[in-house]
């Protein structure tokens, strides 16, 4: 022991320490720098794909750089499919969905983390446990009962579900937040006759903004790709979303494939954006509140 | 009860009032109506008509698509769950080593598991194309003939696991947001006694962040069973039906051939089959999943 | 003060009168179609020229559902279909009717004396279910088979005398078909498919469904002998090669069609072929025959199209009808017929100078829709679920995972079970 800590303090073993990071470094940044252009390679391809004209496409072996580049790619694709129209849509129900995020889970998950009553514990652990349910099971009378209500051909399933407390997954998440929050900041307001109602709006949530963000940007890239709902329960193209549009422009223009690689290209750059902008909160939030089992 | 409590009680139910209202109305009842419905012909346009237990016999015996989508999923459950699960946390030990430029390289790995899935549906359709895709392009440069991807129903299956890795961000970030709550001082011990890597890995890491490795799998098995967009968009259950899954069915079953009562019974067998995995998976992680008591 | 109480219901019944002319505007009606791309520039200017100038009364409005065609059926599961839809094809309407998902329309066509001898005859029989009609169609089309004059020329064969049975089209596939030298397909000749279309016509318009018995004959022994062939044709064209040519073609509305872009040298095509040839490829020389049969028997065709139906749901019937009485009068009919090169389905329409101009393939179907042969759905139930599983089994049987007799042995006990079932719980409800 004695003999390994004066080596350790001595300059060669330093110098061999130093070395061997460096070493580390360089493997290290090879090796991801190779796995991420692997990453990266169908990303570019499908700009280079947006961007030719259809005798490149079809080129054998393939060419990476347009020429021309067809910008007009894009003008043509987002005429082929009534893409305002889309974005309108998606945007009215991606709005609904990021306020029902900030507000529905933190709401509940106030009531499972500051408040002590009999049975919280349990109903937890039920919350949990729905996360195991297979929404399949549930997917088939939900459509039943919005059929009843006559809201199927409208945007109502696809918005109004989400203010019920906004998911298990959701709660769960914003209650480890709270949970990390001084239990003493609650307890200096109730002693000075604050109500829950109170320290939820004024405390909490301003002490909460990073896993707020982290569910708003959820919420926000979440609704902007679902496809399942608005499969399921929009009608006609008046109330396409984009995600459900682009399938339909698969279909519709099969092989014109310079014209869906732009569309695809359009319809993602929104995640992209909101990603760059949020990423530090982003995966902060999701590292902050850390996902104990 | 003293009426602090009391109050606190109402307080409380208040509070968690949208949840227990949405799971009444989006998880009870749908639960028990499905269940009903299993044992009915319901096609939505008529009433439900009763047939008691019809729909399950059906199934079993006589639907062999039924079989297929079944044996197609646990192919998936096999190969596909295994091979991303291993992805995403190896992904994630390399993203958690301390090395320059990390938020970049992260931001690399993670952004095509949040992108539109039908726009990434599509662009793997046009990379795996067989005549004129960039995959077979490169294979073809190594001096090998690339198969038919997709279109074959023999590859398919693997071309859609291999789609699968390209999203794998998903559950590394997980991952790796529990590997940062590994407490740093369990390393540094660890490195006294002279642990290599491997070894930390082993005794350390790995026991540390198994209650995620649980559940990312139980959450993967769920999600195997699940309708994919990826599936609908880039095959629709062909070639030859090697691509129909099980959730894939049910959505055709339910939605594109409005038999709701068929596809409520599969549901339900749907809903048995993970109880008894989940239970199973449970039972097991009695002797791999450590839960560390005490928190930060 | 009574003078005041006159005075004000007057007014008022006034206003009332004036507020009912001013809100007795056009009822709007919503027309989901099935016409997608520039058919559906040219079916909307009909329309606005048509209908939507002249009538003061109604005002339709056209929307696509073109590659979406499940969304009909859940729109109407989920109770709000529009108030007409021509996304419906004929392999639908006796499961749509069957269902009530659609209302019969014979009371309007008697009270507006819509003559079917005006139709061809067995488009008609099309429109019917259990002897009530519930669609009327606006254009149709017939089937044949085409090829490409110059490749059947290169390939050392006459194009003035196309293959007349079974065995000479099965000598002109393989001639026609060209591989690179690793084997794989370049141009393919022909490749018969569909074995509810080759099961006709190898056992006849009715080889698949005895409709008095109502008994399903999938495993006739004509429908199996049909599979048999449709499989041998993997003794030149291997299955996996083949998907992967097919996987790699062009879009079919596009000039990169294949017929049309010289990647196929023979395909099946309906009178939309001349449509095609002028928008993708003027240049390609291409001529028709009638498909051909073992027996040597050309008098078969196979029809379809899409039928003009009011859902159950509707909120507007009567005007939903009177726009299907105007779209499938003789005049929109031409028009439609000439735009989108279709067989118009009222004979003297298609009998038309102008249409025949327009539409020069019409001189081989006419004769061929004038012939009781010409074949289409039947109007059963299950036909839908029926075809499904046919495609099913035609593709287990050519990629081998079932012998012919086998696999039409399991889709007949199988939608013969759907059958019993349905119309047993029909009668119960």
């Amino acid at each position: 022991m004695q003999e390994a800590i004066k080596y350790r303090s001595s300059e060669s073993w330093r110098v061999k320490l130093k070395r061997k990071a460096i070493i580390k470094e360089i493997v290290l940044q090879c090796l991801l720098i190779f796995l991420g252009i692997t990453f990266l390679l169908p990303f570019l391809w499908m700009i280079s794909t947006s961007l030719k004209s259809n005798e490149q496409i079809f080129k054998f072996p393939p060419v990476w750089i347009p020429n021309p580049v067809m910008w007009s790619n894009y003008s043509k694709a987002l005429q082929y499919f009534p893409f305002f129209r889309f974005l309108g849509n998606t945007l009215y129900i991606t709005t609904f969905n990021v306020i029902a995020a900030i507000l529905a889970p933190s709401f509940v998950a106030y009531g499972f983390s500051r408040i002590k009553w009999p049975g919280r514990d349990i109903l937890f652990l039920i919350l949990l446990s729905t996360m195991m349910i297979p929404s399949q099971v549930t997917m088939i009378p939900v459509f039943v009962m919005f059929k009843k209500m006559g809201w199927v051909g409208t945007f109502k399933p696809l918005i109004v579900p989400a203010f019920f407390g906004g998911g298990a997954f959701s709660i769960f998440l914003m209650r480890q937040f709270f949970m990390t929050i001084p239990q003493e900041l609650v307890d200096a307001a109730k002693v000075d006759g604050c109500s829950h109602l109170y320290i939820y709006w004024r405390i909490m949530m301003p002490l909460s903004k990073p896993a707020i963000a982290t569910l708003g940007v959820f919420a926000f890239i979440g609704s902007w790709r679902d496809f399942l709902g608005p499969l399921i329960y929009l009608q006609d193209e008046r109330q396409y979303t984009l995600a459900i549009g682009l399938r339909y422009f698969l279909t519709q223009y099969g092989a014109e494939w310079a014209y869906l690689m732009a569309a695809s290209a359009v319809v993602s750059l929104p995640m992209v954006v909101a990603f760059f902008l949020a990423q530090k909160t982003f995966i902060q939030g999701i590292t902050f509140t850390g996902i104990k089992g | 009860m003293t009426r602090l409590e009391k109050g606190e009680l109402r307080w409380g139910l208040f509070f968690i009032l949208p949840w227990l209202l949405g799971l009444v109305i989006f998880t009870a009842y749908p639960i028990i109506m499905s269940f009903y419905y299993s044992f009915t012909d319901y096609s939505i346009v008529q009433e439900p008509f009763w047939v008691g237990l019809e729909n399950y016999r059906t199934l079993i015996k006589a639907d062999d698509l039924f079989w297929k989508s079944l044996k197609n999923t646990f192919y998936m459950l096999g190969f596909g769950l295994p091979i991303n699960l291993l992805a995403g946390l190896g992904l994630a030990l390399l993203l958690n080593m301390k090395v320059k430029a990390m938020a970049i390289h992260r931001t690399i790995f993670y952004l095509p598991s949040i992108l539109p899935e039908v726009a990434t549906a599509i662009l793997w359709v046009w990379l795996f194309n067989p005549q004129y895709g960039l995959v077979n392009a490169i294979l073809n440069w190594f001096g090998i003939k690339g198969p038919g991807w997709l279109a074959d129903p023999a590859w398919a299956k693997p071309t859609l696991i291999l789609m699968g890795l390209w999203g794998v961000g998903g559950g590394m970030i997980i991952y790796l947001a529990s590997l940062q709550d590994v407490p740093q001082e369990l390393y540094e011990a660890a490195e006294i006694d002279g642990a290599n890597g491997w070894q930390k890995l082993i005794n350390i890491t790995l026991p540390m962040i198994s209650p995620v490795i649980f559940f990312n799998l139980i959450m993967g098995l769920i999600g195997t069973f699940q309708f994919s967009v990826q599936t609908f968009v880039a095959t629709g259950g062909g070639p030859a039906y090697s691509t129909m899954f099980y959730g894939l069915y049910l959505y055709y079953n339910a939605f594109q051939w409005w038999k709701m009562g068929y596809a409520s019974a599969m549901a339900w067998i749907l809903f048995l089959i993970t109880l008894m995995m989940t239970i199973i998976v449970f039972k097991s992680s009695a002797r791999w999943v450590y839960y560390h008591t005490g928190g930060r | 003060m009574y003078k005041k109480l006159v005075v004000s219901v007057l007014l008022f019944s006034f206003l009332v009168t004036l507020s009912n002319f001013v809100y007795a505007e056009k009822v709007k009606i919503l027309y989901w179609t099935g016409w997608g791309g520039s058919e559906l520039e040219d079916l909307k200017k009909i329309i606005d020229e048509g209908f939507n100038k002249k009538r003061t009364d109604i005002e339709v409005e056209t929307v696509t559902i073109f590659g979406a065609y499940e969304k009909l059926l859940a729109a109407i599961a989920g109770g709000t279909p529009p108030d007409v839809v021509s996304a419906v094809w004929d392999s639908q309407l006796a499961s749509l009717a069957a269902r009530g998902a659609i209302i019969p329309l014979d009371s309007y066509i008697r009270k507006d004396k819509i003559r079917s001898s005006d139709f061809w005859p067995r488009l008609w029989q099309s429109f019917k279910y259990e002897g009530r009609i519930y669609a009327l169609a606006a254009t149709t089309n017939c089937q044949f088979t085409a090829f490409n004059i110059d490749m059947v020329q290169a390939a050392g064969l006459d194009p003035k005398k196309p293959p007349k049975n079974t065995k000479d089209l099965y000598v002109w596939a393989q001639k026609l078909t060209k591989f690179d030298d690793k084997g794989n397909i370049q141009i393919l000749g022909y490749r018969p498919s569909g074995i509810a279309l080759w099961g006709r016509l190898f056992g006849g318009p009715n080889a698949l469904y005895d409709e008095k018995n109502k008994k399903i004959t999938a495993n006739n022994p004509k429908v199996v002998e049909a599979m048999e062939y449709l499989l041998s044709y993997n003794k030149f064209l291997d299955p996996t090669k083949y998907t992967a040519f097919t996987s790699s073609l062009g879009n079919y509305w596009s000039p990169e069609n294949p017929f049309f872009a010289g990647k196929i040298a023979m395909q099946d095509y309906g009178e939309w072929i001349v449509q095609f040839g002028l928008k993708y490829n003027p240049k390609l020389r291409y001529d028709i025959f009638p498909f051909v049969t073992p027996t040597g028997a050309r008098d078969y065709t196979q029809f379809g199209g899409s039928m003009f139906c009011i859902p159950t749901g509707s909120k507007h019937k009567d005007e939903a009808w009177e726009f299907i009485k105007w779209i499938t009068s003789p005049e929109p009919m031409k028009k439609i017929a000439i735009a989108f090169t279709n067989m118009p389905p009222r004979i003297a329409v298609a009998k038309d100078p102008e249409v025949l101009k327009a539409i020069p393939v019409l001189k081989l179907t006419i004769p061929l829709m004038e012939k009781g042969t010409a074949f289409t759905s039947v109007s059963m139930p299950v036909w839908q679920q029926y075809m499904t599983e046919l495609s099913a089994a035609e593709s287990m049987v050519i990629n081998g995972q079932k012998t012919p007799k086998q696999a039409l042995d399991d889709v007949t006990t199988r939608i013969q079970k759907e059958l019993d079932t349905f119309l047993a719980r029909q009668e119960k409800r």
